[in-house]
């Protein structure tokens, strides 16, 4: 096997990184080698680490109600896969099961949490290009969604342009008991309120809608927004964002337009962020960005697992 | 707040969904996964099998005991095996302001109707909706309430609904009930000014049909968290399948898609891989009068 520094050059997903930032994370890589048929790592598991496949071939596979799988996907030599992980430090959503002798590396979760603590800019990098990737999966997820449930064009009204500048102490005292809002400074509420407009929204109320370039960050603090596709009779429902979830996080990442539109479902209090500038955000609320933008996934994934169990169906 | 199960489909011994699984309802006595609270409020269930006398109407049991200490509970368990199930473990605020009496524990039932009730959530500040949801409710009805909660009277307004609450009935229609229900309770909330988060989670059963509803009033509206089990949206999981039973090392569903449906207010293992979740502000609807099961997700139009 080729060493890591050198292998890890030519892995899509690490391209986007310096020669510099790819050579310090090379050096926390671990090899790994499999024999067919053995599990890298099963469904519900807390998640362990990146992993690069080197050689072989790795099936991810899903388990459905009724104890059958579906396979998701195959990884091929080149391909990385159990990235999700490093944002969210969570479960698995999928088992990887080796289809043949399989070798490669990988990184594991607390080498690189330990990077990202001591502020490390490879680490940083990195998970720019994973919550990249993974808003470019929520798209991708979106589309096989959106063509199942048929969806329709919509005209939704304009949206009023956004005015930063809130109170700190208004955004602190909404949402400072939030996991992970929990950890802001002052110094980081201030930087958090000066990006932010607080927003009453009645029942009902459009905040975004589908199909528009979205250059804004929904921060829930009360209410529940909904995130859903347009559909003849209404509109069919994604994901519900309630205290203290963002709302909008993938476009706001990747600047594109976005096929939800945002609604809110129960009268909210929202924090909208403009303009679209993930740099200029305090440092807790990265790490947010990434936590639940993947847990966003993972939720989109159910609705996928919903529809297959109900025979394609999409409420 | 509370624990609830329903199950429609092929017979199961009622030990293997309420007591034998790693993540069972009566361990979600003091051990729940995903509520922050103590169940020990009492246990029920209804349940229907072909055998029963009369067979289109429930057979209830209720006990104020601690479920997971009741050894009658854990007896029947051992030798009942029905074909339909609602099960419910109540749970009330640790500080003495519920009444803990057999009228209070769910499912609720009447006497001729085969629709039973469990709910999971409570409606914030039901004292003052009370009399302003008697109303809406037919006289008959209204005269056989057995109990002052939020459930029980929400039961009481759904078969309000019916022209004749001793149906037979369609899934289509318990579920076109509860959202002309919950409408009503939406509009009274807004009369009396109450705009406080209240879950409404829901399991209704005739026996034939299940309907499970996944829905929270005002979600998110509280002065300060956490309030009362926790601020994420109140879960409602499902499962399919032929058989739940004990195969390769963990409880599960086998055979496919099968006859059967399993819903509950949280998995019964603590792998929930097999599991799908009821959508926010929806229902699950099974029709099991049929062949082949149909079952869908209905948005709650509410």
């Amino acid at each position: 096997m080729p060493e890591a520094r050198a292998y890890l050059e030519d892995v899509p997903l690490l391209a986007g990184l310096s020669p510099a930032a790819r050579d310090q994370l090379a050096a926390g890589f671990e090899p790994f080698s499999c024999p067919a048929g053995a599990r890298l790592f099963r469904q519900e598991e807390r998640g362990d680490g990146l992993y690069v496949l080197a050689s072989g071939t790795v099936a991810l596979r899903a388990r459905t109600p009724g104890d059958g799988t579906v396979e998701l996907s195959r990884i091929a030599p080149g391909s990385s896969f159990g990235e999700f992980c490093l944002l969210d430090a969570g479960h698995r959503s999928a088992e990887a099961l080796a289809i043949e002798a399989s070798s490669g590396w990988r990184l594991p979760l607390t080498h690189f949490d330990g990077m990202r603590r001591t502020g490390s800019v490879a680490a940083a990098d990195l998970l720019d290009l994973l919550r990249r990737e993974v808003a470019q999966s929520m798209r991708n997820t979106l589309s096989s969604l959106a063509s199942a449930a048929a969806t329709v064009v919509r005209p939704f009204p304009a949206v009023a342009p956004v005015d930063a500048g809130t109170a700190p102490d208004d955004c602190e005292r909404l949402l400072c008991s939030f996991p992970g809002f929990d950890r802001f400074s002052p110094a980081e509420w201030e930087a958090f309120a000066a990006l932010a407009r607080r927003r009453d929204l009645p029942r009902g109320a459009l905040l975004a809608p589908a199909g528009a370039a979205s250059d804004a960050l929904h921060v829930v603090a009360r209410g529940a927004v909904r995130a859903g596709l347009p559909v003849q009779r209404g509109v069919s429902q994604m994901l519900i964002h309630g205290p203290g979830a963002l709302a909008g996080i993938a476009a706001f990442i990747d600047g594109g337009d976005w096929p939800l539109a945002l609604d809110v479902r129960e009268a909210a209090v929202v924090f909208t962020l403009a303009p679209a500038n993930c740099a200029a955000l305090p440092e807790p609320m990265q790490s947010l960005l990434g936590e639940h933008l993947t847990c966003d996934l993972r939720r989109l994934s159910r609705v996928i697992g919903r529809a297959q169990a109900l025979n394609g169906q999409i409420a | 707040m509370c624990r609830m199960l329903g199950y429609l489909g092929d017979p199961v011994l009622l030990d293997e969904l309420i007591v034998q699984p790693d993540n069972s309802l009566i361990h979600q006595t003091t051990n729940a996964r995903m509520l922050s609270m103590l169940n020990l409020a009492g246990f029920g269930f209804a349940a229907w099998d072909d055998g029963m006398a009369d067979a289109h109407l429930p057979l209830t049991f209720h006990s104020t005991q601690v479920a997971v200490l009741d050894p009658n509970l854990r007896g029947l368990a051992r030798k009942l095996r029905v074909r339909s199930l609602v099960a419910h473990l109540r749970g009330v605020p640790l500080d003495g302001s519920a009444v803990i009496n057999q009228q209070s524990l769910h499912p609720f039932s009447m006497p001729g109707s085969p629709l039973v009730l469990a709910h999971n959530g409570d409606l914030h500040q039901f004292g003052a909706m009370r009399f302003a949801l008697a109303e809406y409710l037919k006289p008959e009805i209204a005269r056989r309430v057995s109990a002052l909660t939020d459930s029980a009277w929400l039961h009481a307004l759904i078969l309000s609904q019916f022209d004749d609450p001793a149906g037979p009935f369609t899934a289509d229609e318990i579920f076109d009930a509860v959202q002309r229900a919950l409408s009503i309770v939406r509009k009274v909330r807004e009369r009396e000014g109450i705009h406080h988060s209240s879950s409404v989670n829901l399991t209704l059963c005739d026996g034939r049909n299940l309907v499970a509803t996944r829905f929270t009033y005002d979600f998110g509206r509280f002065e300060q968290p956490p309030f009362q089990g926790g601020v994420e949206f109140l879960s409602m999981w499902f499962t399919l399948g032929s058989r739940y039973a004990y195969a390769d090392g963990e409880w599960k569903m086998t055979g496919g898609p099968g006859r059967s449906t399993l819903v509950a207010s949280e998995p019964l293992t603590r792998d929930v891989s097999t599991w799908v979740e009821v959508p926010e502000y929806s229902a699950l609807l099974v029709d099991g009068t049929g062949d082949a099961p149909s079952r869908r997700i209905e948005a709650l139009e509410v």
